[in-house]
């Protein structure tokens, strides 16, 4: 078990490695030169020399690439070109944000998927099965933008429940942090709601007709204990992959409903920078999101060890 | 967006504050709507964050909206025609020849650190502009020193004869006065101390808050303080205004702009703006470099419309640059919409249709992508297919800078004076002359007019290079666009400007 740790803690850091590199060529082979866009544009050429040279840009790329890995490496991942605030610290202001709303996204997903999902399994062809493949068709195409701008005109405009947008912490303002984090955790959970319970579908599907379980349901096993024991706990292994995956992708910042609902995630701030061609903030969120995305899987990868033994070795 | 992030175009998002009219409101005292910040503090919903406080370094609107409330400048538009008026600077006196000014500083000023606002803060802020190479160094072109003579004293030398000196130094906050040695004691891109109405208190990911500066030398402040609150989306600011929320918004969607113009719950305002957007042709394309075929596309394209397209009517139709309200609007309209004249130029011209013109716009601005859609299917009659190519900002303007076009469009914002509207534009040579153009007597007419110091003169002067600007259509001018800006019914004290300068410094709420 510490060596299969080990050895996948391992991959993780060569991976990550590897994506530092390609982050740091790509964001710098984009086009577009942060510095013009700095300056708008109204300057002159001394102004324009003395900002390259003060963000750096005017070294060698590889020289470039190695100061930033090595201090990168002590956690220190730069300044911002926009702001000149450390990009640890913008990153940091914004995380609070983004993982409430990442998790708070998932529970709302799951709620939905797991129920609707199983019951769709257990009953196919029935109008459940048929009103849970309209809702995930629903939830998939509609476009997040649009769903989360008819909420806003109707909680936020019509009926006046619900603020229009905007995040408090909850330990400054609980209620007001539960109200503003609605809208925007159902626009989200929808989303991955409909995509988690076309998996909870299939896999509940796939167990039910295998081997063992009808083998239990030959020794007579009640029904109950047929589906908690023998179909849930199997169907349970694709349900934590695709939950972990869509937790990674949470956590990256959901741009469009972050915007949407003026939520200051790690979204607006990646897309931020983009637009400003901001490499240092730019290439931080990358990472952060790459280790994320490594550290989730191995926790997904773990979990599998846990609820399937024979994958231990 | 992007609004957002309407992020800086140009530098001069110039922003100035309305002469101290502080002092004479009445403080009812009575606090805005719901999810307001406190009892009396006015809520403003803005389209993006700041990108930094630093008045000397940002260039993005969204940061000039709020340092409009903190800094001043030694002199300010005005707010009915953005001529220059006192602020920092109580009076100013030019020498015999021009070349040296002399302002007398307003005394009894001091910063929000409670320090004194004297000349060798002005010396400081001017130096490190020029020194550091900031943003606003080309602003300084023509000045060779600064200097304090006693406290109440800076005089500027100048190495040519600069009229619009005051519009250089307090067309926007970009130039703000900041207290000597600050740079080095601050950290300026998230510290603020200015001699303006309101402090900076708090700027973080969700909003900029501000408080009223009980020593503020305009007199007293009304409201307690300011909360811009960023809300991207256009439909949820409006929300927020409907449903009180926010007292103010300038991030009005353009297509609801009719429809709220009988609306209770809104008010609505819309003043003509110093902007303008154009399209620019390469003349080191062919067949782009070719005067008929430049002057045949002027004529096919209907103004009308696509300032109707482009901005849902809240925008003027222009053949020339500067707006209609300015005192040096030139009414100068040659071109008549007109495919079957526009088919005869292009024939005259001998150029081969059907041509393809790859037309460059940008999402950063969405009002390019729809103006160009418009263009494209007015110039297909005449025989010219265009190509729209959407790119995001930073692309377009490394295509822009390296000639890699075909023609695009695009807007100047925040222009005040003439030479700002044509100098760098269109002459030989100019920092923003992309698409290179090049007229002796257009040359001969900007450097004149530079110099000119008798605003009669000048106008005449910039009459004539316009007329030969637009004649040769080194752009072809489209419209000068509306500021939109709606607030709450009864909030009062609050001036919409041309300039989309946002001062709060005497908004009562209701």
């Amino acid at each position: 078990m510490t060596g299969y740790l080990l050895r996948r803690t391992g991959q993780s850091a060569v991976v990550l490695a590897g994506v530092s590199v390609i982050v740091f060529a790509l964001v710098h082979l984009v086009p577009g030169d942060p510095v013009r866009l700095a300056l708008g544009t109204r300057f002159d050429q001394a102004t324009y020399d003395a900002l390259l040279a003060r963000s750096g840009l005017d070294q060698p790329l590889v020289q470039q690439f190695f100061g930033w890995a090595g201090r990168a490496l002590t956690g220190d991942l730069g300044v911002s070109f926009r702001s000149g605030d450390p990009v640890t610290l913008l990153i940091l202001e914004r995380l609070p944000a983004t993982v409430t709303l990442a998790f708070a996204s998932l529970l709302v997903a799951l709620l939905i998927a797991v129920p609707l999902g199983t019951v769709s399994a257990l009953r196919p062809r029935t109008v459940v099965d048929r009103a849970a493949t309209v809702f995930s068709q629903f939830g998939i195409s509609v476009p997040d933008f649009w769903m989360g701008i008819v909420l806003i005109l109707v909680f936020a405009g019509t009926l006046g429940w619900l603020p229009t947008g905007g995040y408090v912490p909850l330990g400054e303002d609980p209620l007001g942090w539960l109200q503003r984090l609605i809208m925007p955790a159902v626009v989200t959970g929808v989303v991955s709601g409909s995509v988690i319970t076309r998996f909870v579908r299939s896999s509940v599907l796939e167990a039910l007709g295998s081997d063992h379980v009808r083998t239990a349901e030959a020794k007579g096993l009640p029904r109950r204990q047929v589906l908690t024991w023998h179909v849930l706990r199997n169907a349970l292994l694709p349900l934590v992959t695709v939950t972990g995956v869509q937790l990674a992708y949470l956590l990256s910042g959901v741009v469009v409903v972050e915007i949407v609902f003026a939520w200051p995630g790690l979204g607006q701030l990646a897309l931020q920078s983009v637009q400003a061609r901001d490499y240092p903030v730019l290439q931080g969120a990358i990472l952060l999101f790459a280790l994320v995305f490594l550290v989730i899987n191995l926790l997904v990868d773990l979990l599998y060890t846990a609820i399937d033994p024979r994958i231990r070795r | 967006m992007r609004s957002t992030r309407l992020l800086a175009l140009t530098a001069a998002g110039a922003l100035a504050v309305s002469a101290c009219s502080g002092g004479e409101g009445v403080d009812t005292g009575t606090g805005g709507g719901g999810g307001g910040g406190g009892e009396n503090t006015l809520v403003a919903a803005v389209a993006a964050q700041p990108d930094q406080l630093d008045p000397h370094v940002t260039t993005a609107y969204p940061s000039f909206q709020v340092l409009e409330n903190v800094y001043d400048t030694l002199v300010v538009p005005n707010a009915e025609d953005l001529t220059m008026e006192p602020s920092l600077a109580e009076s100013w006196e030019t020498s015999e020849d021009g070349l040296t000014w002399t302002f007398t500083l307003r005394e009894g000023v001091t910063f929000h650190d409670g320090s004194e606002f004297d000349s060798a803060d002005v010396v400081y802020s001017y130096n490190r502009i020029i020194d550091e190479d900031l943003s606003n160094a080309y602003r300084f072109a023509t000045v060779e020193s600064i200097e304090a003579d006693g406290p109440q004293t800076v005089v500027m030398t100048l190495g040519q004869q600069t009229p619009n000196l005051l519009e250089r130094i307090g067309a926007f906050k970009g130039m703000s006065i900041i207290p000597e040695g600050a740079a080095d004691e601050l950290d300026l891109t998230i510290e603020a101390v200015g001699t303006g109405p309101f402090q900076l208190e708090s700027s973080d990911a969700s909003s900029t808050v501000l408080t009223a500066y009980p020593d503020y030398w305009g007199g007293d402040v009304t409201v307690d303080g300011v909360e811009f609150r960023y809300i991207t989306e256009p439909a949820a600011a409006l929300t927020a205004l409907q449903n009180g929320e926010v007292q103010w918004t300038d991030n009005v969607p353009p297509q609801q702009i009719q429809a709220l113009e009988g609306e209770q719950a809104v008010e609505l305002a819309a003043t003509p703006s110093v902007d303008y957007w154009y399209l620019s042709m390469n003349y080191d394309r062919e067949p782009w470099g070719n005067r008929d075929v430049r002057r045949a596309i002027a004529t096919a394209i209907d103004r009308e419309a696509v300032a109707e397209a482009a901005k849902f009517g809240a925008a003027r139709a222009n053949q020339t640059a500067i707006p209609e309200d300015s005192f040096f609007y030139y009414d100068y309209a040659p071109y008549q919409a007109d495919p079957e004249a526009a088919r005869q130029l292009l024939e005259g011209a001998g150029v081969q249709t059907p041509l393809t013109m790859g037309l460059m716009v940008t999402d950063e601005f969405p009002e390019t992508v729809t103006a160009a859609q418009v263009i494209a299917s007015q110039l297909e009659p005449i025989g010219i297919t265009v190509e729209v190519q959407n790119e995001d900002f930073a692309t377009w303007l490394s295509r822009q800078g390296d000639g890699d076009f075909d023609a695009f469009l695009l807007g100047w914002l925040g222009n005040l004076d003439p030479a700002a509207y044509y100098q760098e534009q269109h002459i030989t040579d100019g920092s923003n002359n992309y698409q290179g153009y090049s007229n002796p007597e257009v040359d001969r007419l900007l450097q004149e007019g530079a110099a000119e110091t008798d605003q009669d003169a000048r106008k005449q002067i910039y009459d004539q290079a316009a007329q030969l600007i637009v004649d040769d259509a080194s752009y072809v001018y489209l419209y000068n666009p509306d500021v939109v800006q709606a607030w709450t019914p009864g909030l009062q004290g609050y001036q919409i400007r041309a300039d989309k300068a946002i001062n709060f410094e005497s908004v009562q709420l209701p």
